[in-house]
């Protein structure tokens, strides 16, 4: 099967500064993508190359096998989203004229919305339980709702994949983890998610394909059960890493550099300790677990 | 935000009642009466053989008092809808319509027109055309530049209105300081009083056409404010839709100096007043700005005109009023654009 996203031997440079060296990945339809890397290793200009907001200076990015700097962006917002960064809006555009925005590459030139935009728009908002705050300015809701009213936007505008750059920055973590259970549902509903993170556990605990950027150049590649290890996180992140197994079977990364302290510790403890902390520290684990079984406020009305 | 409608409708209602308020003003006095008499005359004719005052009252109603007020609302109109614009398309609420340069570039152009031609038409030409070429001039600097593209064209404006502003200085040095050089500063400190029917006829349908452009577009502006990158990612062709929108607003703009000269404020205050009212959604705060700054600059042409027995120049008033007006509207300015 061909992939739905295709970036072929893509390089960038920007200001003369090597940003990408020979990136190719294959996105097909229904999959999750976590783009993992330091800072600056040239992951939102990945994604931006693929949104075809950028000329690549060699190589090319297909999507559904035509370059993506042909396609017309009235055509390529129907197919891909973008979400961006939870970011400060200038004007205080009320929730729902910011969502029904995602109804544009639908219409004529010249439009004007209609009673049935308004209606896509509020029954995406519905979704993800936001639809009380459609009156509310953008500029006065919470972190974890003005993610939500983009990607509300994401879903009025039909497109079937999102390119989202860092959605769970600056949110808390109860937010956090609502955000990738409404982006675990949409996944299994078909839609594919391309998306950076500083989280390699979010992909761990999610699964999908990983995709691991340093200095502009892919250093590995596979499914998240297979590439996030011990050896491939202390060399992305230059930081002696730990991957576990918790007895539920979730795996975890845990940085060593913290837990040495702890670890120096118990062994200096006697053994009868060091097991009341590793009992403490699984009923953690499978806490979380059992919020994503009931998937939390958000998770209820994505049932609908 | 108040609710859309009646807030509309009363600015609407408010600006009818100014327009004909100020048919009534003036050094000589009407009274309403008359109005009423002139009306029914000039649509049934007139048995009591009242043609004598019948016709002075024509030359005030239609020849000397209408034209004023349509420039007006032209005039505070067109500066408030590409002001609203600006500030939407730039994502800055602190953008006015001379951004690009459009004011400094006319008013070059009307200086060299009263040095070098000494003819009212050419200064009007000359205004348009330096006014247009000083918006080109910022769009092609911005485009031998590489990043971000809306810092560039802003960064293009300030060269190329820096650019004009010292070309007037080098006309007004060589002016003869008798006539032209108080000839010049006083037409850029702006005024309905040279506007004549015909002029208003002529540079009224552009400056509605552009209008009536402009509010097509409005969804788009919406989307503009999210950002360049965010706007193409929702289906906007950005390059497309910027264009369109400079190009209307640099025209409106610079007809607003053919007809009036300089008016500063106008396009800064009006939007945040708009905005303040109705919020920042530009479906709606267009046509809001296009009233606000019709009745606006109406009720300053009035005080222009009645204050004192010598006409102020309009651009002094606009200028006087509208700096407490946005010290007053910068203390709410949270609820508008925080």
């Amino acid at each position: 099967m061909m992939a739905f996203i295709s970036v072929n031997q893509v390089s960038f440079a920007y200001n003369g500064k090597s940003v990408l060296d020979q990136v190719s990945v294959a996105i097909p339809k229904g999959e999750i993508l976590w783009v993992l890397g330091p800072n600056g290793s040239g992951k939102t200009t990945l994604l931006k190359l693929i949104l075809g907001f950028y000329r690549p200076d060699a190589g090319t990015v297909l999507v559904n096998g035509c370059p993506v700097l042909n396609l017309p962006s009235r055509i390529l917002a129907r197919d891909i989203a973008y979400v961006p960064q939870v970011h400060h809006m200038a004007f205080s555009f009320r929730m729902l004229d910011v969502v029904m925005m995602g109804r544009i590459p639908h219409k004529p030139f010249f439009f004007r919305y209609s009673k049935e935009d308004e209606h896509l728009a509020e029954s995406a908002m519905a979704r993800l339980g936001i639809v009380h705050l459609k009156n509310r300015p953008y500029t006065a809701v919470s972190g974890g709702e003005r993610q939500l009213c983009l990607i509300a936007r994401a879903l009025t505008q039909g497109a079937r994949t999102f390119v989202m750059d860092e959605p769970v920055s600056g949110l808390d973590y109860g937010n956090q983890i609502r955000l990738l259970t409404i982006i675990q549902s949409l996944a299994q509903e078909g839609y594919t998610f391309i998306q950076t993170t500083h989280f390699p556990d979010h992909a761990l605990w999610m699964d999908g394909q990983v995709l691991m950027l340093k200095n502009g150049k892919v250093v590995r590649e596979g499914s998240a059960e297979n590439a996030i290890t011990r050896t491939s996180l202390s060399d992305l992140y230059h930081l002696d890493m730990d991957v576990t197994q918790t007895r539920s079977g979730i795996r975890v990364c845990v940085p060593d550099a913290l837990t040495s302290q702890i670890k120096k510790k118990s062994r200096t403890d006697t053994s009868n300790d060091q097991t009341k902390e590793g009992r403490n520290r699984q009923s953690g684990f499978v806490l979380i677990k059992s919020k994503k079984g009931d998937k939390g406020k958000w998770g209820r009305d994505m049932s609908m | 935000m108040m609710k859309r409608f009646p807030v509309v409708l009363a600015i609407s209602l408010l600006l009818a009642v100014a327009s004909l308020g100020s048919l009534l003003l003036g050094r000589y006095p009407v009274s309403l009466d008359d109005m009423m008499n002139f009306t029914s005359w000039s649509f049934h004719g007139c048995p009591g053989g009242k043609e004598q005052e019948m016709g002075l009252l024509q030359n005030i109603f239609l020849d000397i008092r209408l034209p004023r007020i349509i420039g007006a609302v032209m005039v505070g109109s067109a500066l408030s809808v590409s002001g609203t614009a600006f500030q939407s398309m730039f994502i800055n609420p602190l953008v006015s319509p001379g951004l690009l340069g459009v004011l400094a570039g006319a008013s070059f152009g009307a200086a060299l027109g009263m040095v070098f031609f000494n003819s009212l038409l050419w200064v009007q030409i000359l205004a348009f055309a330096f006014g247009c070429g000083a918006v080109s001039l910022s769009m092609v600097l911005a485009r031998f530049n590489t990043g971000d593209r809306l810092l560039m064209l802003i960064l293009g404006g300030i060269i190329s209105g820096a650019f004009f502003t010292a070309l007037l200085s080098i006309v007004k040095y060589l002016a003869d300081p008798y006539n032209q050089l108080p000839a010049i500063v006083f037409w850029l400190m702006g005024g309905l009083s040279t506007l004549t029917n015909d002029l208003l006829i002529y540079l009224s349908l552009p400056i509605l056409a552009s209008m009536a452009a402009l509010m097509t577009l409005t969804p788009y502006m919406n989307a503009l404010s999210m950002g360049d990158e965010e706007a193409r990612s929702l289906g906007v062709h950005v390059g497309l839709v910027r264009a369109v929108l400079i190009s209307c607003a640099t025209l409106m703009s610079a007809l607003t100096v053919v007809m009036a000269g300089i008016i500063g404020w106008v396009g800064l205050v009006v939007p945040h007043i708009a905005r303040m009212l109705i919020g920042p959604d530009n479906r709606i705060l267009i046509p809001t700005s296009a009233l606000i700054g019709a009745l606006y600059l109406l009720l300053m042409d009035d005080l222009s005109r009645l204050v004192f027995t010598v006409e102020i120049p309009l651009g002094i008033l606009t200028a006087l009023c509208g700096i407490p007006f946005f010290v007053l509207v910068l203390k709410h300015a949270r609820k508008g654009w925080g």
